[in-house]
């Protein structure tokens, strides 16, 4: 019989993969080191941060930048370098927090309701393009005043009105993977339907949010941001890059560097997971 | 090989189109080889050429090339293209007289039309722009000759079916379509990629049949690239066989298929028998084929080869003239026809 | 006589159609036919035939619409069993789409073996052997379908649907994607697992000259119907079948006959007819009869043991009908 001889197979080498991903995409790679400074920041931050930010210091006032404060002093004399690098944890934790659970609630969702069909999916759907015909900060916001202050409640505004993206980004790929042969293969294996929809179509559908995810973060980091330049975010003193805008936008004439250092932040930060995301993207279409 | 066979008795000083040791790369961050290596062939006028292979042949390339419509990041390493004597690429480069050939003296078909017609635009403003860019026909005269080319192609009510979309049309229909384009300002040369592979058998006769009549009336040569024999022995009265991106076997058809002098040849012809074979046993061909940019030192075949000798496993097999007007890469043809299987049941070969 | 393993009964299988022409497109019309154990069956027809329609409901992926499915002489319930699904496996057409892309060979071939409820050896032996039968080397294991090419695929595809000790392999256009060389490696590996492992197999394909060198027995579809249907040598011998005459004689050959080249071009075919005979708006010999009355599968008296026709034509003796081998136009005597 026609053997098929073992030359004709490359098996891969085990380190090859992870070089091979970080080596095609440029992209990735300043992704990967930008996000990684960004985390990287947000866990060592009470250890990089030269004062304590939250202390206020009567006698430094509105400091410019220079030897004492680096990024200069707010209006209660706290220390702007370290105010931006405590303020990543915050924005960063709820940022990826919120992301999380709105891509975990939503792709459940979504790969049930591919999956099932029927009336579950025709309600389900129906919620969907519900919540997203509503102007998105006006869903936000209604929904922190109705879950009153507190960390609780931005996280619910934001996986209340985020999860719905990652449900119809799941039901869509799975509703594809539904009918592809290798699912019905599986399904004449004797496989259980839960067998095949965790073990064959998930596997199969989660890239797709996976990178709408990385762009995501962005747009949770702006919201959060939003909501705490409108003082509906995080309070204070918590260090939060959205307060200290605001707070500074009081001073853009003569301390522009209150407002527009934080701002920096939010930018690195954005554009970071913008490259991550693109360049996930771009890896996975490469293949 | 450059021998042109001719229609009538008419000998031409130059061949249509001429193809001279014609190296094709392959060109990206992580490769640099070539798939297509020193790949000769020449078509008479009103001649129809079969080139036969598998998938990793180089065949669809080689076509590609003659039209300069090859796929990022391949190009011509090296060689000639010339037609009616005139340089379309020469030296690995590509001339302007290409694009200006291009659809008015040679035209294409390619395999699939559902991807190759436009989903979004009328069929017949497709078949318009054919004929509108390559002619110099004014609006009215270029529909009604859009017309008249459906009706050619045996499109049943052309009047309203012009102004269908290709999803309304089967896929027999296309195929139509994609010929009417071709044709559309009366080339001497059409570029055939496997235009009846993705055709029911049924469907497939009326396009060869199409095909055919079109040849008597217009004298138009073609150059058929195709895996399938029979399909290839329907049009053409000349073919070479490619293997791994070299040509391994050429000449008239009618010999080539009746006594191959190629292993490998006589192992297509073999592992897919026509209806009337003698015996219906598919022989497979052992082995699997190699990647063209890799391919095995020596003769390119030799890991699969049933008869081997040393001397294939190194150096170079350049095409040998045999008697017949005939041409093969291997030094042992002779030996080619006592290869045949010529047991019925037994269907595995080693 | 032993009873079939599988049976089609009037099998019926409608689509609902949404849309502008909403209504029911019927893909496989009232199709019978029975399969012994052991026998490898050719199902021919081309696109729009409905074989693979067919295929599909006698697996259990599609309920039909009417009619019933037998294995083993019981009627197969809408809804299996695990079981049951086992018994009856498909290869598929496309290698590309039949293996998931994120799953190793070796995980693929491991969950089938597992599935299959087998106790004995260890799982992994297990696929090590499945892929020595299927010619694999252990290598393949390790790697991901995007590693494989067309023809090892499908290899693995045949080692998934032996993973679990079918019955009754059902091979769906499985060479049509497959280069020509390579086609005849896949057959020829059905061919011998199929004896060695008393599977019945029922193969499907618009391919005449695969299916006359694996199968012993044929039916040909056409228009979600079966037109004809007889043993190899008879189709080949004595076709009856307008149809089946239009398929073998549009059958490409290495050596033409001479006369097809005078041959003037046809226009494109006209459609498939709606009410009565499918076949008749491109028939030579349709009559009035064709259009009120769908021809019923049946033996006419005339032909070749187990040979049955759809064809007024033929039942009737009309004019230019094929009659007896003699008169048969395939050129084969």
């Amino acid at each position: 019989m026609t053997t098929v001889p073992a030359e004709t197979i490359a098996a891969p080498p085990w380190n090859s993969s992870l070089r091979r991903i970080v080596g095609r995409s440029w992209t990735l790679t300043a992704g990967v080191i930008l996000v990684g400074l960004v985390v990287g920041v947000a866990v060592f931050a009470p250890y990089l941060a030269p004062y304590n930010p939250i202390r206020q210091n009567l006698t430094h006032l509105l400091q410019n930048p220079g030897h004492a404060h680096r990024l200069g002093a707010d209006q209660f004399g706290r220390d702007v370098l370290s105010r931006i690098l405590v303020g990543t944890r915050t924005d960063l934790e709820i940022a990826v927090g919120a992301t999380c659970l709105a891509f975990l609630i939503g792709g459940s969702v979504g790969l049930l309701s591919g999956y099932i069909g029927g009336v579950f999916d025709t309600i389900v759907m129906r919620i969907v393009d519900i919540v997203m015909a509503f102007p998105f900060y006006v869903l936000i916001i209604t929904l922190v005043f109705v879950l009153g202050s507190g960390l609780a409640s931005i996280y619910g505004a934001l996986v209340g009105v985020g999860w719905v993206s990652y449900a119809r980004i799941v039901r869509g790929e799975t509703m594809i993977a539904r009918n592809q042969d290798y699912v019905v293969a599986a399904r004449q294996t004797g496989l259980s339907g839960k067998r095949v929809l965790l073990g064959h179509i998930l596997p199969n559908v989660i890239t797709q949010p996976i990178v709408y995810a990385m762009s995501d973060i962005v747009n949770v980091v702006l919201t959060i941001v939003t909501l705490g330049f409108l003082g509906l975010g995080v309070q204070p003193p918590t260090p939060e890059w959205g307060s200290m805008i605001a707070d500074g936008s009081a001073f853009l004439t003569n301390h522009w560097t209150l407002a527009t250092f934080p701002a920096i932040a939010v930018m690195i930060t954005g554009f970071g997971f913008s490259l991550l995301g693109d360049g996930i993207a771009e890896v996975i279409e490469g293949e | 090989m450059s021998a042109a066979a001719v229609i009538a008795d008419r000998p031409e000083d130059h061949p249509l189109l001429d193809v001279d040791r014609l190296t094709i790369a392959v060109r990206t961050r992580h490769k640099h080889a070539s798939v297509v290596r020193d790949v000769s062939l020449s078509v008479g006028v009103g001649e129809a050429l079969g080139i036969v292979g598998e998938s990793g042949s180089g065949k669809s390339l080689t076509l590609r090339a003659l039209l300069g419509v090859l796929p990022k990041g391949t190009e011509v390493a090296s060689g000639s293209i010339s037609y009616r004597g005139d340089m379309l690429v020469s030296d690995g480069r590509q001339t302007d007289r290409m694009r200006s050939l291009r659809g008015r003296e040679i035209g294409m078909v390619f395999q699939d039309a559902t991807s190759a017609l436009d989903p979004v635009i009328r069929v017949g403003d497709q078949i318009n722009e054919s004929v509108r860019r390559h002619t110099a026909l004014g609006r009215r005269a270029s529909n009604a000759r859009t017309i008249e080319l459906m009706d050619r192609m045996g499109i049943p009510d052309s009047r309203r079916r012009v102004r269908q979309y290709p999803h309304e049309f089967s896929g027999g229909m296309r195929q139509r379509v994609m010929i009417a384009m071709a044709i559309a300002c009366n080339p001497s040369l059409l570029l055939c990629d496997e235009p009846t592979t993705a055709l029911d058998v049924t469907t497939q006769t009326e396009i060869l049949d199409l095909l055919a009549e079109l040849r008597r009336e217009q004298g138009l040569a073609v150059i058929f690239v195709s895996h399938d024999l029979g399909v290839v022995a329907d049009v053409c009265e000349r073919v070479c066989v490619m293997y791994c991106g070299q040509i391994i076997e050429a000449g008239p058809r009618a010999e080539v298929f009746d006594a191959p002098r190629h292993p490998y040849t006589l192992g297509l012809i073999e592992s897919a028998p026509d209806i009337e074979a003698p015996s219906p046993a598919l022989v497979a061909i052992p082995g699997e084929a190699p990647d063209a940019t890799a391919p095995p030192a020596g003769c390119r075949f030799n890991p699969r080869c049933p008869m081997p000798l040393e001397e294939c496993r190194s150096g170079g097999f350049p095409l040998i003239q045999i008697p017949g007007d005939r041409a093969t890469a291997c030094i042992r043809h002779e030996r080619t026809g006592s290869l045949r299987h010529r047991s019925g049941p037994e269907a595995e070969s080693a | 006589m032993p009873e079939p393993i599988l049976e089609a009964r009037e099998v019926t299988v409608d689509f609902a159609h949404r849309g502008r022409n909403a209504g029911h497109v019927r893909a496989v019309d009232h199709v019978s036919f029975s399969v012994a154990a052991g026998e490898r069956l050719g199902i021919v027809g081309e696109s729009g035939s409905g074989k693979s329609t067919l295929c599909k409901s006698i697996a259990g992926v599609y309920k039909p619409s009417s009619g019933q499915v037998l294995y083993q002489g019981a009627a197969l319930p809408a809804k299996r069993s695990p079981d049951l699904r086992r018994a009856i496996q498909i290869v598929f057409q496309d290698p590309y789409t039949s293996l998931n892309p994120r799953m190793r060979i070796g995980k693929v071939l491991e969950e089938a073996v597992r599935a299959g409820g087998r106790t004995g050896e260890e799982p992994a032996q297990q696929v090590q052997e499945l892929l020595v039968t299927v010619g694999l080397p252990a290598v393949a294991a390790t790697v991901r379908p995007s590693k494989l090419s067309g023809g090892q695929r499908q290899r693995v595809a045949i080692a998934r649907a032996l993973a679990v000790e079918p019955t009754i392999i059902l091979a769906d256009e499985v060479t049509s994607a497959l280069d020509v060389s390579v086609q005849a490696v896949i057959v020829n590996l059905l061919a011998r697992l199929a004896s060695e492992r008393n599977l019945t197999l029922v193969f499907i394909t618009h391919n005449l000259q695969v299916v006359r060198a694996l199968c012993n027995r044929i039916c040909v579809m056409h228009a979600g119907r079966i037109v004809e249907t007889a043993f190899t040598r008879t189709i080949f011998a004595a076709p009856k079948h307008p149809y089946t005459l239009a398929l073998l004689a549009a059958a490409p050959r290495l050596h033409p006959r001479e006369e097809a080249s005078e041959m003037t071009a046809r226009p494109a075919a006209p459609p498939i007819a709606a009410e009565g005979c499918a076949y008749r708006l491109r028939c030579p010999l349709a009559r009035a009869k064709c259009a009120e009355e769908v021809p019923p599968l049946a033996r006419t008296g005339d032909e070749e043991p187990g040979q049955r026709v759809a064809c007024h034509a033929v039942a009737e003796g009309w004019e230019g009908a094929a009659r007896s081998p003699a008169n048969s136009t395939t050129g084969e005597s």
